[in-house]
């Protein structure tokens, strides 16, 4: 289709040259600019940073800075502090986008059969997303919060927790809070890309499929989940790496606290970095935090592949 | 049982509609309680009386004014810039074939698995220097940067859904290929422009630490950083910083109510053979 | 004067040759119709006259213009899309001035010359419709009518008709050629539909897999086809295609195929094909009647067969025989009297109009007939 074809097996006597060079230099024009700010915004601050997880790199001690090899990797296999950041990680994601996935994938389902006020509905719903991150995270502390919200009381109520109290003060709990909000937040984000997967379903497929006898579970299982499941793996990864990269919420909810026990990797690098002002070992952690989100994009898309064949 | 069904399903619908409204509803009923009672019926749902005070304050006493045009001109400014630059690359992944395609779709995708975190501190020693630190334009050239993958995927998306045809016609109508795509394929890209432009002004609107790292001076804080350092005074009043919240909600909230509708049709024609 | 000639036309996808050189001169004026399979580079080939696809090698003039390195713009051509291609968001009136606007035309002219178009289309009454607002067959009107105005040099149609059902696409035909009686230019036109090859072409460039099998007027394409392929290609029941032998018989030779009698070949037509040979021999369904039912036939051959199956439509019928292991198709010009499966039926069939193809090769055995009779 494209006017830009290039064919190097192209015989000497192709008068097309000049203009088959020029369709190539015209894509560019439109791909430049933008690709060379990601380069320089991104990828570039990337690689320093990376460089800085190979140094000794305190801003309070800059006399001492300098290259120190695996050092930093090494003091992390050692740090507690580390490895239940990384579980943290897992946890705050798993349930993070499990929920949103599930969620979502209920509401799109109800949002793509008509019923009367379908439209206002669906832009409310969708709203929380609207809301900025920080602020969602404002509004879930205060919501978590017994003497100003009715919340807890309601948990209470439905024996969710033992009495009326915050649970962003309790250890065992404190990470459920930014779950809670990040739940909140995402699920519309699930919804819009899920209903739009179900509306580019052929509608026929299903009148087919009721014509032969199909009930509405076996519609579904045989027809929405096989045509959905690229959609759903595209997003499951996409928000999987931006859930486990975020630290929004859980900085303005709980600031990784108390003491640590709702501390994730992003959040525990951003510690490092501008409380204890340790540059090298904050870079250290990000960079373990990247070639984790690297390995398991690359095992979801090998997965997703041989599903696929 | 039909109708069982049927009241199910409206159950099911109301469920979602309380998840999604009631921290909204408590945030805007918080902001409209008047100081004094704001402990002693903390748990009720409407107080006994309400106040606009927060507003009022807010909105002539505070910097939060200050802290909303900022927020305005930055997230304004980034959408414009993403949007533009998304146009371009998305047509010329939908619309060229040349070298090296492939491997620059996937440099994109590689991006968005960035931990953001780790590039605050170069990224504040490379803009330092040529004086982007603290300014306005700085915090738009990072967020266009961070925005501009997954914006230029939609947007290719929404190039998708054009026929080809349409540009080839033009091009024997006369235009030259730039023409083509001003005349002929952006006016049928308005949709995929209003989606993009929502959706990376609502981002733009929410980020936050980079605008806590970047932006040292009072009167070129965003949103969320006057909200967060109103968190970190003493004495936190939390009437005013929820009306301030709600104030900060108006703006996204509106413009993601008008463009929903179009994300989901994009997203139908083109990213689905994802 | 728009002659369009293209010399030794290649087109590569990488390893991947779409179009082996392409050797054609089309005259000023002429409608030539490039017919065959979908993926037989009949497409690629117009694209690449319309300078939406780059060619690989060769070389492509228009009205004596090298045309090569022009971008489409720069051709003075027009072409009317599979799908339209009308601009969604331009009423008809302005669809059809657009390329004369980006001529930057005098206004008055643009107005005048997309009123005569719209008349002669029919399409004055919805000048300020949109596309969205039209039916196909209105969509294909203001598709030609924004190829007319521009007064091109050259018309390029991609399978205009394809998407239109079978009785307006039989319109659209026939709407196309007074179209082209009425606005005298040079016409490339593509499709897979063989009847609009047959009924539109002063010329039929028959193609596959990326060559051209025959270039010939449609009479000469039916009746004298350069190869197995082009016959069954075109002809609608195709052409019955019989694995056969040639044997010696007595002074000539005859083609022998199971389940039928000995057909003798005339020597004067087939005089340089010899005994001993693997042959296809090709008839036409119309060549095949039962004896009952045959309209005169020039050397008519009389044998029996069972009818299998009876397909009515009318003003004729299909009959199916059983030869051999082959199913062989009759087609009878309004049948007299009811026809139903039977055994053991005389038929005869007209060895005037047999083909012979190499079976190894697939190309005609003998010369092309040049008498039209």
């Amino acid at each position: 289709m494209s006017v830009a074809a290039d064919s190097p097996a192209t015989s000497g006597r192709s008068p097309s040259r000049p203009r088959r060079r020029f369709a190539a230099a015209e894509a560019w024009f439109y791909l430049a600019p933008g690709i060379s700010i990601v380069a320089l915004v991104m990828l570039v601050p990337l690689a320093v940073g990376i460089s800085f997880s190979f140094q000794n790199y305190v801003i309070f001690r800059p006399m001492s800075r300098g290259w120190n090899g695996v050092e930093n990797y090494i003091d992390l296999w050692t740090d507690r502090t580390f490895w239940l950041a990384l579980a943290n990680t897992a946890r705050w994601t798993f349930w993070s986008v499990a929920f949103q996935l599930g969620l979502g994938l209920g509401l799109a389902l109800i949002l793509n059969k008509p019923f009367p006020g379908r439209a206002v509905f669906q832009s409310l719903v969708f709203l929380p997303w609207a809301v900025p991150t920080f602020l969602s995270g404002l509004n879930w502390q205060w919501l978590f919060n017994p003497i100003v919200s009715p919340l807890p009381a309601w948990l209470t109520a439905v024996g969710v927790l033992d009495a009326p109290r915050n649970i962003l003060s309790d250890p065992d709990l404190a990470l459920y809070g930014p779950i809670t909000a990040m739940i909140w937040w995402g699920v519309p984000f699930f919804a819009i890309t899920l209903l739009a997967a179900l509306r580019s379903i052929p509608q026929d497929l299903y009148e087919a499929a009721s014509i032969d006898g199909a009930s509405a579970w076996q519609s579904f299982r045989h027809i929405t989940v096989p045509f959905l499941m690229p959609m759903i793996t595209i997003t499951i990864l996409l928000r999987t790496v931006w859930v486990a990269n975020s630290p929004d919420l859980i900085f303005v909810m709980t600031e990784g606290g108390p003491a640590n026990s709702s501390q994730t990797l992003p959040n525990y690098v951003f510690t490092s970095a501008y409380k204890s002002m340790d540059f090298g070992y904050a870079s250290a952690l990000a960079t373990v935090l990247m070639v984790l989100l690297v390995m398991y994009s690359v095992l979801l898309l090998f997965i997703r592949g041989r599903l696929g064949q | 049982m039909k109708t069982m069904t049927g009241a199910a399903l409206w159950l099911v619908r109301l469920a979602y509609l309380t998840f999604a409204l009631f921290p909204l509803f408590w945030l805007i009923r918080i902001s409209l309680t008047p100081d004094n009672l704001l402990y002693s019926e903390g748990t009720t749902i409407w107080p006994s009386s309400i106040t606009l005070a927060n507003f009022t304050y807010v909105i002539e006493e505070s910097p939060f004014p200050v802290f909303f045009g900022n927020t305005v001109i930055v997230s304004m400014g980034t959408a414009v810039a993403v949007t533009l630059l998304a146009a371009g690359i998305g047509y010329a992944f939908s619309r060229f074939e040349f070298a090296g395609k492939r491997a620059l779709m996937v440099f994109l995708v590689i991006t968005q698995l960035f931990p953001l975190v780790m590039v605050i501190t170069p990224l504040y020693q490379l803009l330092a220097p040529i004086g982007l630190v603290n300014t306005r334009i700085g915090l738009i050239v990072v967020f266009t940067a961070f925005n501009l993958p997954f914006a230029a995927f939609l947007m290719h998306s929404f190039y998708e859904g054009i026929p080809r045809e349409l540009e080839q016609a033009a091009m024997i109508d006369g235009c030259t290929r730039f023409q083509a795509l001003i005349l002929i394929i952006l006016p049928l890209m308005l949709p995929g422009i209003g989606a993009t432009l929502g959706f990376v002004f609502t981002a733009a609107w929410s980020e936050l630490l980079f605008s806590l790292m970047l932006i040292t001076s009072e009167t070129k804080k965003t949103f969320a950083v006057g909200l967060l350092s109103f968190v970190g005074k003493s004495g936190v009043d939390w009437g005013q910083m929820m009306a301030a919240a709600t104030l900060a909600l108006i703006p996204p909230a509106i413009f993601f109510t008008l463009i929903q509708k179009y994300l989901v049709g994009g997203l139908t024609a083109g990213a689905v053979k994802a | 004067m728009a002659e369009v000639l293209l010399r030794q036309v290649v087109k590569r996808y990488g390893a991947f040759q779409a179009v082996h050189d392409f050797d054609l001169d089309i005259a000023h004026e002429e409608f030539v119709v490039f017919v065959g399979p979908s993926g037989c580079g009949k497409s690629t080939t117009l694209r690449m006259i319309a300078g939406l696809e780059e060619i690989s090698g060769g070389e492509i003039q228009i009205g004596s213009r090298v045309v090569n390195d022009l971008p489409p713009r720069a051709r003075n051509i027009s072409m009317v899309f599979q799908n339209y291609a009308l601009y969604p968001h331009m009423t008809v009136r302005q669809n059809q001035g657009f390329g004369l606007r980006m001529a930057k035309r005098p206004k008055e002219e643009i107005e005048e010359k997309v009123n005569r178009a719209s008349k002669l289309l029919g399409l004055r009454e919805f000048l300020s419709r949109l596309p969205a607002a039209l039916s196909g067959g209105q969509r294909q009107r203001v598709a030609m009518g924004r190829a007319i105005v521009r007064n091109p040099d050259v018309f390029l149609f991609d399978e205009p008709l394809s998407n239109l059902d079978a009785k307006l696409r039989g319109q659209m035909r026939t709407e196309i050629k007074k179209l082209h009686d009425k606005v005298r230019t040079t016409v490339i036109y593509v499709t897979h539909d063989q009847v609009e090859a047959m009924t539109l072409a002063d010329r039929i460039v028959v193609m596959r897999d990326g060559r051209i099998e025959q270039v010939d007027t449609p009479y000469e394409v039916f009746h004298a086809p350069a190869s197995r392929f082009v016959a069954g290609f075109i002809g609608s029941p195709p052409m019955n295609l019989i694995e056969a032998r040639t044997v010696a018989d007595g002074d000539g030779i005859s083609v022998s195929a199971p389940g039928w009698p000995a057909l003798p070949l005339d020597p004067a037509i087939f005089g340089q094909v010899g005994p001993d040979r693997a042959v296809t021999l090709g008839l036409r369904p119309e060549a095949i009647a039962p004896e009952r039912m045959a309209g005169s036939m020039a050397r008519p051959l009389a044998f029996n067969a069972d009818i299998t199956l009876v397909e009515p439509l009318g003003g004729e019928a299909l009959l199916f025989l059983k030869m051999g292991k082959d199913e062989i198709t009759a087609r009878i010009f309004r049948p007299s009297t009811r026809l139903a499966p039977e055994r053991d039926v005389r038929f005869v069939v007209d060895l005037a109009e047999m083909h012979l193809f190499d079976a190894g090769t697939g190309a005609r055995l003998n010369a092309p007939r040049t008498a039209i009779s």
